[in-house]
């Protein structure tokens, strides 16, 4: 009873409604899983691509899952794609490394402002695979649970552990070999 | 990691609650452990922090790029494809038009600027062009065109007062209204007028029928206009001249023809007639430029002339040595634009044209004879001008500038179909319509506007932002003024950026993206010099807002060295506990470096307590 009233809700769903409601959050999301490196362009024309890729696909919603972890499966897809593209890789990852060299030239006390520790994190980040990279974001800085995650990626929620792992043994290996932990 | 039990922490979240706790007890005591996560703890604390928060314009860009892109379109389908496929058998079965056909094809007016890519050259049209692509040539009526990367096959290009020929060259061809200037600027080019051919190489300039050309290329001269009959008279040539033109020519009506295409004869006619007179070949070449009562005149005063209008009356068959005849002749010959056809105006075949001269010998013998003078048929827009001016203003001295003026008054009146009720029966088959339909540029939209900002064409996205807010039923009208001050400031022009925010503050008040204006109004009083004007501005702006905060933290960061008191200033609000954390970190640094700067001890320690406060927070 309670499926066929979340079925009947989510059929009368727009894709207007979607972008009001979720709008701000895929966006948000997709900037989170490109990086600081990736431009507001880029990220702008993702968000789109996600709801256009919601659009395309708001028929087929049965509305098993909630809107939220329906989109951001379309969004960790549409990002993925993106990432497929070792050009667009690099681009991302030669932006992060190149604020590297305007951070080191300003004092010390700027060196403890929050924008070079995200670049810095970024930087290692920018080295792990996509895909565990996407798990890695989704799980730890937008909050998702790994059954969510699981769901959103269409995977085993196990395999969500496993890439979360790695990711964070990369992650802890590379921001050691970076100058450590302070 | 040096402890076997590092690799245990990077999993600890699906661990059970007793293991869990055994293994941080664990971590609590052991560096390696420790370290790892703090390391891990901190990086996720960064990226929760930080963030990136869409601004309200991203997400206003959002949706309506999310609106356009699965705006319904109309789906034709099958219908589309069986529409082209169609078009595409009538073109292939479709009679291609006679290349000897005059004008079978339509004019194309081009705009400055435009590219017009062919086989056999680049076309840039460096001012409003009119051209007709022939199936031999191409003809340029009016402007100036640069032709690129003419092919080694060749090219021919048709103007009023000349042909063109060229292989493997680049040159610039301006058609204006009594002379045609050409410009080589690599290889050479053939060019012929009146009968003489000459070679122009690269870096040379000639101009056609310019006052003080060289004979054979170049002729204009003043005239004596004396008839002042011709304008007013009304005869069968003009007559026919007005009521069908060439287009009937074409139809099997022998007796119009042959008024209608008798001016060619007639003009030729009157040449011969010069020719043997051997008296002023400069009254000649003015009669052909002048394109209005000055050649009437000369024909008034010229019998061979006269001759020539018999010939253009064909039909008539009279052999009136009067003026007014000359007139009418020309009259006949009216162009649908007032102007000579260049066909006709420089062809020298023009005499045995199956269009032109055969009609025109049909009508009456001596004309064919003036085929003979086939430089003289160059010279001969007169016609329509003739019967388009009214008060004959050209009989006075006809100098060619006044005869380029009495051809432009007779083109407007021409264009208009007034000039004596001769209707537009052209050639080219382009109806009033097609011909003066105006070139507007579509309705420019948000999405043109983006692309063009998105290719860093500041000043023309700025345009297209005008237009988008300009436009009455726009619905972005604030954010296109906003993106428009944004395009300025980016351009360089602060000041207009300015004007655009001011009004764009009185006409939408706090409106929905007021602290976006806010925040690019103090951008562009910093980038103008001007700080404290720009932390006006943000103390101005309504509500709190990302874009604010942002805006706070980039004037001070900037001023923190050169103006620190200013710098505090705009930093002051942004030291609150509800401001984010992380952008509170950032900016109790910079106002550190500020009260440091100020030698303010307090405010300093004041700070770095506070500092201190949020990073010993869990």
């Amino acid at each position: 009873m309670r499926q066929e009233a979340t079925r009947t809700t989510e059929a009368s769903i727009t894709i207007d409604d979607l972008v009001r409601q979720h709008g701000a959050r895929v966006h948000r999301m997709v900037a989170s899983l490109l990086g600081p490196g990736a431009s507001d362009a880029d990220v702008q024309d993702l968000a789109q691509d996600v709801f256009l890729g919601a659009h395309r696909a708001l028929p087929r919603f049965r509305g098993d899952a909630k809107v939220e972890t329906w989109l951001y499966g379309i969004a960790t897809r549409v990002v993925l794609m993106h990432l497929r593209s070792w050009r667009r890789r690099r681009r991302l990852r030669r932006a992060v490394e190149a604020e590297r060299f305007e951070e080191r030239s300003v004092d010390i006390e700027r060196a403890a402002d929050q924008r070079a520790e995200l670049l810095r994190v970024w930087r290692c980040l920018a080295r792990i695979a996509p895909k565990k990279r996407v798990a890695y974001v989704l799980y730890e800085v937008e909050g998702l649970s790994g059954k969510e995650i699981a769901e959103a990626l269409d995977i085993n929620e196990a395999t969500v552990r496993t890439r979360v792992y790695h990711a964070r043994r990369e992650l802890l290996q590379m921001y050691e070999a970076e100058g450590g932990a302070r | 990691m040096t402890c076997p039990r590092t690799a245990e922490l990077l999993r600890a979240d699906w661990l059970t609650a007793s293991s869990r706790a055994a293994l941080l007890e664990h971590a609590a005591g052991c560096p390696a452990c420790s370290a790892a996560r703090t390391t891990l703890d901190g990086a996720r604390g960064v990226l929760r922090a930080q963030r990136p928060e869409p601004s309200i314009a991203q997400l206003v860009a959002l949706r309506e790029g999310v609106a356009n892109r699965t705006a319904p379109r109309p789906r034709y389908g099958w219908w589309v494809a069986a529409a082209a496929a169609a078009a595409v058998i009538v073109f292939a079965v479709w009679p291609q038009p006679d290349a000897s056909t005059n004008g079978a094809r339509r004019p194309l007016f081009a705009k400055a600027g435009a590219v017009i890519e062919r086989p056999e050259a680049t076309l840039r049209v460096e001012s409003d062009a009119e051209l007709r692509f022939d199936a031999d040539a191409i003809a340029l009526q009016l402007g100036a065109v640069r032709f690129d990367e003419v092919s080694s096959d060749g090219l021919f290009v048709r103007t009023p007062h000349a042909q063109l020929r060229g292989a493997d060259t680049t040159f610039v061809v301006a058609v204006v209204a009594d002379r045609t200037s050409v410009d080589v600027a690599r290889g050479a080019i053939d060019v012929t007028a009146r009968g003489a051919t000459r070679r122009i190489e690269a870096g040379q300039r000639v101009d056609i029928a310019a006052a003080d050309g060289d004979g054979a290329l170049a002729s204009r001269a003043s005239a004596r206009a004396r008839g002042d009959r011709f304008v007013e008279e009304e005869d069968p040539a003009t007559t026919a001249g007005r009521g069908r033109g060439a287009a009937s020519a074409t139809r099997d009506d022998r007796g119009v023809a042959a008024n209608g295409r008798g001016a060619v004869a007639g003009r030729a006619g009157s040449h011969e007639g010069r020719g043997a007179n051997g008296a002023n070949r400069a009254d000649v070449a003015n009669g052909a430029n002048g394109a209005n009562g000055a050649n009437g005149a000369n024909g008034a005063n010229d019998a061979n002339d006269a001759n020539g209008a018999n010939g253009a009356n064909g039909a008539n068959g009279t052999n009136d040595a009067n003026g007014a005849n000359g007139v009418r002749a020309s009259n006949g010959a009216s162009t649908p634009r007032g102007r000579s056809d260049p066909n006709e105006g420089v062809d020298p075949n023009a005499g045995v044209d199956p269009n032109e001269g055969a009609n025109s010998n049909e009508g009456v013998a001596p004309i064919s004879g003036a085929g003979r003078d086939g430089a003289s048929r160059s010279t001969a827009p007169s016609g329509p001008s003739a019967g388009a001016d009214p008060d004959g203003a050209a009989r006075a001295e006809a100098s060619s500038a006044a005869a380029a003026a009495a051809t432009h008054q007779a083109n407007e009146a021409s264009s208009s179909g007034e000039a004596r009720g001769v209707p537009r029966a052209n050639e080219g088959g382009t109806t009033d319509e097609a011909r003066d339909a105006p070139i507007t540029p579509p309705p420019a939209t948000m999405a043109e506007a983006d692309a063009l900002r998105r290719a860093e064409r500041y000043h023309a996205a700025a345009q297209a932002y005008a237009a988008v807010a300009a436009d009455p039923s726009a619905t972005s009208a604030e954010e296109a003024r906003w993106r428009q001050a944004q395009m300025l400031s980016a351009a360089g022009a602060r000041a207009e950026a300015l004007v655009v925010l001011r009004e764009a503050d009185a006409a939408f008040g706090a409106g929905r993206l007021g602290p976006e204006r806010a925040a690019l109004t103090a951008t562009v009083h910093l980038d103008d010099g001007s700080p404290e004007r720009a932390i006006a501005a943000l103390e101005g702006a309504t509500g709190d807002s990302f874009v604010v905060r942002s805006a706070r933290m980039q004037i001070a960061t900037r001023l923190v060295e050169d103006d620190a008191s200013l710098a505090r200033r705009a930093l002051a609000p942004l030291l609150d506990a509800r401001t984010p954390t992380a952008l509170r970190v950032r900016a109790l640094m910079v106002a550190i470096r500020a009260a440091h700067e100020l030698r303010d001890a307090d405010d300093e320690r004041a700070l770095r307590a506070a500092l201190e406060e949020i990073r010993g927070a869990p």
